[in-house]
């Protein structure tokens, strides 16, 4: 799967060709949004999560926007007692934006992060412990529609294709809702990002 | 990944990279925004003939292509000034006195030489540290990293639980500097700390870890190394003076080779350096460097009580004459090393080593070009001699070739100095229990080399190189342990012996690309190819243990000034390691304390590979603020260096980085 990811990254890359020099860092783009996990692998007949909240931040870049953003979901137990988790991830990442019209824009991205899974109780093996805490590396796969609503506020609609290299690798299609809202970006953001 | 994949991943770069061009992009030729050269150990020997083997992926065994993994290691030189990372022919770059990431520059040379008024006499790797800025500078970075493959959630369920992996870090570098006109001071903190929990290193040292008095208590395999520097210097245009003081120490494994694995060690090192470098006219000068270097090898808590109790002074002179004409340079010198070891069983162990040095070039006409090195060393009534010519031609603007030959003696005393030591008394060989066998005398290590190079440039755009080199090892002395298997430990050491004049011919060819198609791209390829010729059954399995072919590949792109890109891949074929022959096959566990027992097969040949990096960074206010993330072996493939060593699989590391 990672030789397909990578590969997809630099097509993602190549494909942007109708590049042109935007205004970077001009906006501030804060997206609050609510996420359902719809399918996924194995992980799924142990677990089953509810739906999540998030928050992501964006910002123009010279091409595309640079994104950063944390998305919670709790994953309840359905085998094993003691098991059920808190799902954190904190990601960065890149998108580049299509615009179709001037209300609506397709947005696809590549994120990379970390996912914190917070058990509610440490797991034992004889004398050996395994931490209530496990984390590991997450990448993501994302496309999203923006509609611009009024001036300052847009609707996303979104989808994204997670995995987690765990041992078992956990793999999970999300779909996401929310709004944003858009701020120009002040002096002390723009010097801090550029 | 399939060669098309990858193919047409590399078409689209280019081509991605040509958009670029035509385009209105703000691109800086700032350095600093370009992607830091290393990151790990196997950056150090990166695009070069040069290769590596580690167990922990901090240490390192270097093949300079001259005397392999077991022969004379390198010098390391940093800004001038020599330093010492190695003991036992185990190079710790925790000891490295730069930040991986502050390493601007490298270059690898093998064979002898001089440079600066030092010389070297098998290989060196002479680092330069980042320029320092005007006025006062301040940075701090924190590094961390680890293995994919931990259990997640499936740590709860009994029958697809697995281990946790493997981590790296915290790193974390600090460093103050001042620099006003030509004068400057610096200050550096580095603290690396590392665990170790791959399988195929962790059964080994928690064994040896465990305490000699409470067999329940078991002691941990975490290492952890602190080094500090503090230099001063002026740098004026008739003047040039450096003081520097560095010290080190780290809670570590010392993998002795023969011993076959590893045993816990403190190892501490402190170094004194001064050096100065006087015009006396504008083409004449004279350089001078004195150092005094403490390394020593001390006891840290194991079941066995193992300690190597070894102490090493070093006293270093070196004192030349220069003189650098348009037609003609020149320096001649003198060395000076006084080394003294101390350790159970060594009584006296003092040696005066004193060199003499010549190197010279002749630049004939503007298309050739002359130039010969010559060094001699004397030990008591012993005597080693080092002679090299190149003949440089320039047939075009285009083209350059070079024709070398040379002769190389080593006294045993520099070549094999755990063998002369101990065949002095070191009692270290009978404190771990290993039967050897060392020849009556140890003679000196003799080689000669034939090598030829061609060199194609265009400007600043593009170069190609070949090189080729034959050796002729009149004489090596190669150690060699017969390692035993063993469940508990992996390994117990089976007979060691140095296999004394040893002799073979061996070829090595390469060639070397470098294509810049953008000011912010840069294309850069190299292939390495060895072969052994000639030579007895000990030499031709020494010699497997290095890789015939190594093939590797970078790309390093800069879309924006606050933005990089690095892509490397790697194709490297198998090696086989014969001392672990005894071990090819069978099976280990991991450690029975660790849930669940895994079990995995040794084996002495480390498999072929093909392997991708990809480093991504990002600068933020300025140049001050900088956040990176390394992806390691992407494709996820076994990636071992060493039979005993850590396989490493697809990995992360990130760091982020203040400076003002």
């Amino acid at each position: 799967m990672i030789r397909h990811f990578f590969l997809i990254l630099i097509i993602s890359a190549a494909v942007a060709q109708d590049l042109y020099s935007q205004d970077a860092f001009s906006e501030v783009r804060v997206t609050l949004t609510g996420n359902k996990l719809m399918t996924g692998n194995t992980l799924l007949r142990s677990w089953d999560p509810n739906a999540g909240l998030g928050v992501e931040l964006s910002t123009p870049y010279y091409v595309g926007n640079l994104e950063a953003g944390y998305r919670y979901l709790r994953f309840n137990e359905i085998d094993f007692e003691g098991s059920a988790f808190d799902s954190h991830y904190l990601f960065f990442g890149w998108s580049y934006s299509y615009r179709a019209s001037d209300e609506v824009a397709l947005v696809y991205g590549v994120r990379f992060g970390k996912q914190f899974m917070l058990h509610d109780e440490d797991m034992f093996y004889d004398d050996y412990r395994f931490s209530r805490e496990e984390s590991e590396f997450s990448y993501e796969l994302q496309i999203r529609l923006e509609y611009e609503i009024s001036r300052n506020v847009e609707l996303y609609l979104g989808t994204a294709y997670n995995r987690t290299i765990f041992n078992i690798p956990f793999a999970a299609f999300y779909g996401t809702a929310g709004l944003t809202f858009k701020f120009p970006s002040s002096r002390w953001f723009r010097t801090v990002m550029k | 990944m399939k060669w098309k994949e990858f193919l047409i991943a590399a078409l689209l770069m280019l081509q991605f990279g040509s958009i670029y061009a035509s385009g209105s992009m703000n691109v800086s030729e700032n350095d600093s925004t370009l992607a830091p050269k290393i990151t790990g150990v196997n950056d150090f020997v990166w695009l070069t003939d040069w290769n590596y083997a580690s167990l922990d992926r901090m240490s390192m065994l270097v093949n300079t292509g001259d005397y392999g993994f077991y022969g004379p290691q390198p010098m390391f030189m940093l800004d001038s000034i020599p330093f010492e990372p190695s003991f036992f022919g185990v190079a710790y770059s925790q000891f490295f006195p730069v930040p991986h990431f502050q390493t601007h520059q490298k270059e690898l040379i093998s064979g002898h030489g001089v440079i600066n008024g030092i010389r070297y006499q098998s290989g060196i790797m002479r680092l330069r540290s980042e320029p320092l800025k005007d006025g006062f500078s301040v940075f701090a970075s924190g590094q961390y990293g680890h293995n994919s493959g931990e259990p997640g959630p499936w740590v709860f369920d009994p029958e697809r639980v697995s281990p946790n992996v493997e981590r790296f870090g915290p790193w974390i570098n600090g460093g103050v500097s001042l620099k006003f006109g030509n004068w400057y001071a610096k200050g550096l903190l580095k603290f690396q700390e590392y665990k170790h929990v791959d399988e195929f290193v962790q059964l080994r040292m928690l064994n040896s870890r465990r305490s000699p008095t409470d067999p329940a208590e078991w002691l941990g395999v975490d290492t952890r190394s602190v080094l500090t520097l503090a230099e001063t210097g002026f740098e004026g245009s008739m003047i040039s003076i450096k003081l520097q003081a560095y010290q080190a120490e780290s809670e570590d494994f010392l993998f002795f080779q023969p011993f076959a694995r590893e045993i816990p060690s403190e190892l501490t090192m402190n170094q004194y350096s001064a050096s100065t470098d006087l015009k006396l006219h504008r083409r004449l000068g004279i350089r001078g460097l004195y150092q005094l270097r403490e390394q020593g090898l001390g006891y840290r808590l194991n079941r066995f009580d193992h300690n190597f109790d070894w102490q090493k002074e070093t006293h270093n002179m070196h004192g030349s004459v220069y003189f650098s004409g348009e037609r003609f340079s020149a320096e001649a010198g003198a060395a000076l090393e006084n080394r003294s070891v101390q350790a159970p069983g060594l009584s006296d162990y003092d040696l005066d080593i004193m060199s003499l040095f010549l190197d010279q070039q002749v630049q004939v006409i503007p298309q050739i070009a002359l130039s010969a090195n010559a060094q001699v060393s004397f030990l008591d009534d012993e005597r080693a001699i080092q002679i090299g010519g190149n003949l440089l031609l320039k047939p075009t603007s285009f083209w350059g070739m070079d024709l070398g030959a040379s002769y190389s003696e080593l006294l045993p005393e520099v070549a094999n100095p755990l063998d002369h030591q101990v065949r002095n008394g070191y009692y270290i060989f009978q404190h771990l229990e290993i039967p050897f066998q060392l020849p009556e005398q140890i003679k000196n290590t003799r080689k000669i080399s034939l090598s030829t190079s061609q060199r194609f440039f265009s400007a600043h755009t593009f170069s190609l190189g070949f090189n080729a080199e034959w050796m002729h090892h009149i004489s090596m002395n190669i150690p060699f342990q017969a390692a035993l298997y063993d469940l508990e430990y992996s390994t117990i050491p089976g007979n060691y012996s140095l296999l004394s004049e040893i002799s073979g011919q061996r070829l090595q060819a390469g060639a070397e690309l470098q294509f810049v198609p953008l000011r912010n791209m840069i294309h850069q390829a190299d292939v390495t190819i060895t072969r052994t010729l000639s030579g007895g059954a000990e030499y031709e399995a020494y010699w497997k243990m290095i890789p015939e072919v190594l093939v590797q590949y970078a790309i390093e792109y800069t879309p924006f000034y606050d933005v990089y890109l690095a892509l490397n891949l790697q194709y490297r074929s198998e090696a086989t390691w014969s001392e672990f022959s005894n071990l090819d096959g069978e099976l280990n566990r991991t450690f029975h304390v660790q849930y669940p027992f895994r079990f995995f097969e040794f084996s002495d040949t480390t498999p072929s590979h093909f392997k991708i990096d990809l480093k991504m960074g990002k600068w933020f206010w300025g140049n001050r603020l900088r956040g990176e993330l390394l992806l390691k072996n992407l494709l996820n493939t076994n990636y071992q260096t060493h039979p005993l060593g850590v396989r490493e699989r697809f990995g992360y590391m990130a760091r982020v980085e203040m400076r003002f």
